[in-house]
């Protein structure tokens, strides 16, 4: 448990202080959002609005692949990848540790790049805020449960910048549309839509079951 | 029609072939392994094992 | 050292010759008896023609999917027990199954353009097809790239379980986009056509055959692989023992 913790807080110091690499990542964001802004311009009409909340969730998806891209390399620069594997506590607590540190870089990101979305596209999140952001925090738990458990197998690979993306993004699709469905559910007016929600749930706990229990099998020295 | 026959010959030819193809690999594979055996009984070595 | 029995006098890796040839006889049976009732298939009313391609394009899912469910089920069996013959079994699994499920891939577009008019849809179907094809592809990708072949195999047996996984998840996830639209319906629910289900329950009577007797094939080549690798490091370690050992 103090594993988990130590570990945890490690991360978040490293994150803290290397914060102008979130300003970096502040700043894909923006770029990615005004990227789609040129390519599918939003109109007045409820028809031509449709895809924005499929435009936010490519946004952030995108930019959260960039921050977990990250989320061993610090250890791969130092040579800590075998230290990580070889301390002598249960790795489900390691993983736990990177997990959570990413679910918070994630969490920062998303507020980043919904915030400049919604100013672009003109979508108002804020009404919607509290709901909203239950849905993003869910959709982050996904993609850094996940997101954790191949960034560390991606690090042992050639090409490792895109295997993490290539290893991820099919197995996204629940959280993606369940989030997005839900966001747009939310802009629509029809409040928080269960079934989307659902999926939400049960394809997080599934991935945290995954990622935990697999965690074991990927970190080696 | 011809549509339909596509399909049939992708399908059935693709099998076919791919049956055809594991089955040369192993004889391959078998040649190289009796050639490696070979190779280790009769080389010398270096170390004179 | 020498190894007085060649694979091929002995039964390799639960692989024997023997399954293979029964597989492969099987196979080409039920494909004669197959074809008969494919030709002898009443011809569909509103589809015309083209509609036979239901007795080869659903009997592809059905390799395709089993061919993943062993994928993880062996990757599982790798993991728990370590023995690098049920990884080489997973290895045949995935790759007889990309197989299928790039047929799947195939035949389903030239069934859509013949009905439909069109190559493509995004209905559930077709779209969970693609992503499981994704997801093929990304394991066998995995698998190139992964420096070291038993972490190779870990990495592969974890992120098979994962894909397994998400199967029915993606099942729900498409099905709420509201992809129910155009594709056939389910055909459990019996809108089989009289005189269609022979040729069709045939057709995936002999997918599966098919694919167990490719995999069986497959096994073995990959287990001859795994001992030609072995033989020529033991060489290679023999001839130079200083030099780098196969998997570092």
């Amino acid at each position: 448990m103090r594993a988990f913790a130590a570990i945890l807080w490690k991360d978040l110091l490293v994150e803290w202080r290397g914060r102008d690499r979130l300003a970096a990542m502040g700043v894909f964001a923006l770029l990615v959002v005004t990227v789609l802004f040129f390519a599918a311009p939003p109109g007045p009409l409820p028809s031509q609005r449709e895809h924005l909340p499929g435009l936010l969730w490519v946004a952030v998806v995108f930019a959260s692949v960039l921050g977990l891209n990250r989320s061993f390399a610090l250890e791969l620069e130092n040579d800590a990848l075998s230290a990580l594997a070889l301390a002598p506590v249960d790795r489900g607590w390691v993983f736990l540790g990177k997990a959570m540190a990413s679910l918070v870089v994630l969490l920062v990101v998303q507020a980043l790049t919904s915030l400049v979305f919604a100013l672009f596209f003109d979508v108002d999140l804020a009404s919607v805020a509290g709901r909203y952001a239950l849905v993003a925090f869910l959709g982050a738990l996904g993609l850094s449960s996940i997101g954790t458990l191949f960034a560390a197998m991606a690090v042992r690979t050639s090409y490792r910048e895109v295997m993490l993306p290539l290893l991820l993004l099919p197995l996204l699709l629940p959280v993606v549309l369940g989030a997005v469905r839900a966001t747009a559910g939310l802009l629509d007016g029809e409040g928080l839509l269960f079934e989307p929600l659902q999926l939400l749930l049960v394809s997080d706990g599934v991935y945290l079951i995954i990622s935990f229990l697999g965690f074991e099998y990927v970190l080696d020295e | 029609m011809g549509l339909l026959i596509a399909s049939y010959a992708i399908v059935v030819g693709a099998v076919a072939g791919y049956a055809l193809h594991l089955i040369r690999e192993r004889a391959a594979l078998l040649r190289q392994l009796e050639t490696a055996s070979a190779r280790g009984d009769a080389g010398p070595t270096q170390h004179g094992g | 050292m020498s190894d007085a029995t060649l694979p091929s006098q002995t039964s390799l890796a639960g692989t024997s010759s023997l399954l293979q040839r029964t597989t492969g006889a099987l196979c080409l049976l039920l494909a004669a008896v197959w074809a008969i009732a494919v030709v002898q298939a009443p011809v569909d009313r509103v589809q015309g023609i083209v509609q036979k391609i239901l007795y080869v394009h659903p009997p592809c899912a059905f390799a395709a999917y089993l061919g993943f469910a062993m994928t993880a089920f062996y990757g599982a069996l790798y993991l728990w027990k370590g023995d690098e013959r049920h990884d080489q079994r997973a290895r045949a699994a995935a790759g007889v199954g990309v197989l299928f499920a790039t047929l799947l891939l195939l035949t389903g577009p030239l069934w859509a353009k013949g009905t439909w008019g069109k190559w493509w849809s995004w209905d559930l179907r077709l779209t969970l097809t693609l992503l499981l094809y994704l997801v093929y592809v990304s394991y066998l990708l995995l698998r190139s790239f992964t420096e070291g072949s038993e972490r190779a195999a870990r990495f592969a047996a974890v992120y098979g379980i994962a894909g397994l996984m998400v199967i029915p998840l993606n099942y729900f996830a498409i099905d709420l986009a509201g992809g129910r639209s155009i594709h056939p319906e389910n055909l459990e629910r019996g809108s089989l056509g009289a005189g269609m289900s022979l040729p069709f329950w045939l057709g995936v009577a002999v997918a599966i055959v098919a694919y167990v007797h490719l995999w069986l094939r497959r096994t073995e080549v990959e287990h001859l692989r795994g001992l030609l690798a072995a033989r020529e490091a033991t060489m290679a370690h023999r001839d130079d023992p200083g030099g780098a050992s196969w998997d570092s």
